[in-house]
């Protein structure tokens, strides 16, 4: 707040975990506010929780300044109070580490540059090495799939996931019946089939002019579609496309 | 090293499939059913087996042909059949359903690409064509049975091949009295009873006549999350509004409110057909024009129509409007609305006008 120069801090807490909200409560002071918030994904994206605090809203494509708002994620603050108050560098991060592939799944403090099979390893006790069937870094819904255990953790990696076949989805797409649950869901307000049905057909200017770069990649579209339709894949698809086309 | 299943986020879905939104259908559809046959006995599912029957052979046999995939797990012929059966009137000859089944299933969706791509209600379309192929076996409404006068459940059946009803045993609908009541100035509501007809001891088709059981199959729908309670509010609303307009010079506008409301397809219409997910709109503005139109033209063609079956054609004719109501995207979040991007370049245009005559004062007065 001191090197922004801002009064009016919130510290954002979801309802499902009323400890913290009490405890961070009693901790809170000067201009800092707690704000507990309904549990609902994804709105700790950056726009969606701007939203949910200050009812702001930001531009499309634009950035939280322009409304006067800077978001910080809860363990950027740490670091930066870790750097500043106590002068240490970045060199380790909590971490969780889930999936019924790990016996001793929780939360650690990890260091950087440790390979995901030595964090493996270590934690997975008694569980045979054929339970763990997708392993992905980051969340189950924009996390990415690792082919192997070869990678390291960086600064950004907020978690390791471990899942056997029962703990993710694998199901054909059926024909899109025209729900409108992926429009209805989108946190964007966007319109995911329309974009899914642009890109079957390689039209990717359509998807462009409808505002599929306004994506945030959240994953809902997909999550929530009866007829499993790779939605955000396609969106994926478009926004490099689109990107490619303009770098040209 | 192990090897993974790699794929792109989301790495988890809902539980929620096709199959399961189409088998709550099926559930909600059930105490219409129940309802038709405790009122008119067993000819009614009689009439439902051939038409659930004919639904799922002719999509069956339609992607045999097209050598497509088959696609008769998703149970959605089986809803196409319930809801064309519950549409007819409770005694018709055996072909009739199953022609309506067939023309519904290959005609109206699997043509146009199968399900999700259907231009308009497969049910409803089919049950036009069924009104313009065999008008007098389309508006010929049985009574309710009634047991202690020598009938039982099996009543009717002596007229699978051919239609001949005395007319001590045909009945009037509720919409054709409020019709010659319009005519005849009167009042609408005369010899009819709310309670019958909340429960559905009138003449009608075989799954619209009770409201309450539509109502408890709503009802479901609604709390499972199948449907949206927008569609229907709104149109059911309209309804009443435009009613209460159209008859508003009437001094019977009370009786014909009611009257509307609990006669004919309206409440079956408006839960289970215009909320068909492929041929209705999904955006909040044309979710409302949507159902207004619905509710206008439904008056409309009650009022003023020579048919009956007002509530099939507003729906029919709705659907079609339908893709142009989806040019009608969602506003994204974070982009202004037209309407305030408008007033402030008009508000930045006065400015500049302002500015650039105060200037032209500043250079004159210096």
């Amino acid at each position: 707040m001191k090197a922004l120069g801002v009064e009016k801090g919130y510290i954002a807490i979801e309802n499902n975990k009323p400890e913290a909200i009490k405890i961070m409560k009693e901790a809170a002071n000067g201009g800092v506010e707690i704000v507990p918030l309904k549990t609902k994904y994804p709105q700790g994206a950056e726009k969606q929780i701007i939203y949910a605090v200050t009812k702001r809203v930001v531009p499309a494509g634009g950035l939280p300044a322009q409304v006067g708002c800077v978001v910080s994620n809860t363990h950027t603050a740490y670091s930066v109070a870790q750097a500043v108050f106590e002068g240490e560098t970045l060199f380790k991060r909590a971490m969780t580490v889930s999936g019924d592939g790990v016996e001793r799944a929780g939360n650690y403090w990890v260091r950087g540059g440790i390979p995901f099979s030595y964090i493996y390893e270590t934690l997975r006790g008694e569980v045979p090495e054929c339970i763990t069937n997708k392993v992905i870094n980051g969340g189950p819904m924009m996390g990415f799939a690792q082919a192997d255990l070869r990678p390291v953790t960086a600064k950004g990696t907020s978690s390791l996931l471990f899942l056997s076949h029962k703990q993710f989805s694998e199901v054909e797409p059926t024909q899109c019946i025209n729900c409108g649950r992926c429009i209805n869901h989108c946190p964007m307000h966007l319109v995911p089939r329309d974009y899914e049905r642009a890109v079957l057909r390689k039209d990717y200017a359509a998807a462009e002019k409808l505002g599929v770069m306004n994506c945030l990649e959240c994953g809902s579209c997909s999550f929530i579609c009866p007829a499993k339709r790779p939605l955000v894949q396609a969106i994926r698809l478009a926004k490099k496309e689109i990107r490619s086309r303009g770098k040209k | 090293m192990a090897k993974y299943v790699v794929s792109s986020s989301p790495h988890i879905t809902s539980k929620n499939t096709t199959q399961r939104i189409m088998l709550d259908v099926i559930i909600a559809l059930l105490p219409a059913t129940i309802a038709a046959f405790l009122i008119y006995g067993l000819y009614p599912i009689f009439i439902m087996v051939l038409s659930v029957g004919s639904a799922v052979l002719a999509e069956w046999l339609f992607n045999l042909i097209t050598k497509r995939q088959q696609s008769i797990k998703d149970l959605s012929a089986i809803v196409t059949g319930m809801i064309l059966a519950l549409n007819l009137p409770p005694v018709v000859p055996f072909y009739v359903p199953m022609v309506g089944a067939f023309f519904a299933i290959i005609i109206v969706k699997m043509l146009f690409g199968g399900i999700g791509r259907n231009f308009a209600n497969p049910a409803i379309t089919a049950r036009i064509f069924l009104v313009l192929c065999w008008a007098g076996v389309m508006t010929n409404f049985v009574k309710p049975i009634d047991l202690s006068n020598g009938m039982n459940l099996f009543s009717y059946f002596e007229n699978i091949v051919n239609i001949h009803l005395p007319d001590a045993i045909t009945s009037a609908t509720p919409l054709a009295a409020i019709k010659d009541a319009i005519a005849a100035n009167s009042n609408p509501a005369a010899g009819l009873n709310a309670l019958d007809m909340f429960l559905g001891r009138i003449g009608g088709s075989a799954g619209e006549v009770s409201a309450l059981a539509v109502l408890i199959g709503a009802l479901y729908l609604l709390i499972k999350r199948v449907i949206d309670w927008k569609i229907p509010v709104i149109f059911i609303g309209s309804t009443v509004v435009f009613t209460a307009i159209f008859f508003a010079k009437s001094e019977y506008v009370g009786e014909y409110i009611w009257t509307y409301l609990l006669s004919g397809g309206l409440l079956f219409g408006a839960c289970f057909m215009a909320t068909d997910y492929a041929t209705s709109p999904k955006g909040l503005l044309a979710v409302c024009i949507y159902g207004i139109g619905l509710g206008f033209l439904t008056v409309v063609f009650r009022k003023f129509g020579s048919m009956n079956g007002g509530v099939s054609f507003a729906i029919l004719l709705m659907n079609i409007v339908t893709p142009l109501l989806e040019k009608i995207t969602p506003r994204i979040f974070g982009v202004k609305s037209k309407w305030v991007t408008n007033c402030q370049k008009i508000k930045g245009l006065f400015q500049k006008i302002g500015k650039k005559k105060s200037e032209e004062k500043e250079a004159q007065n210096g």
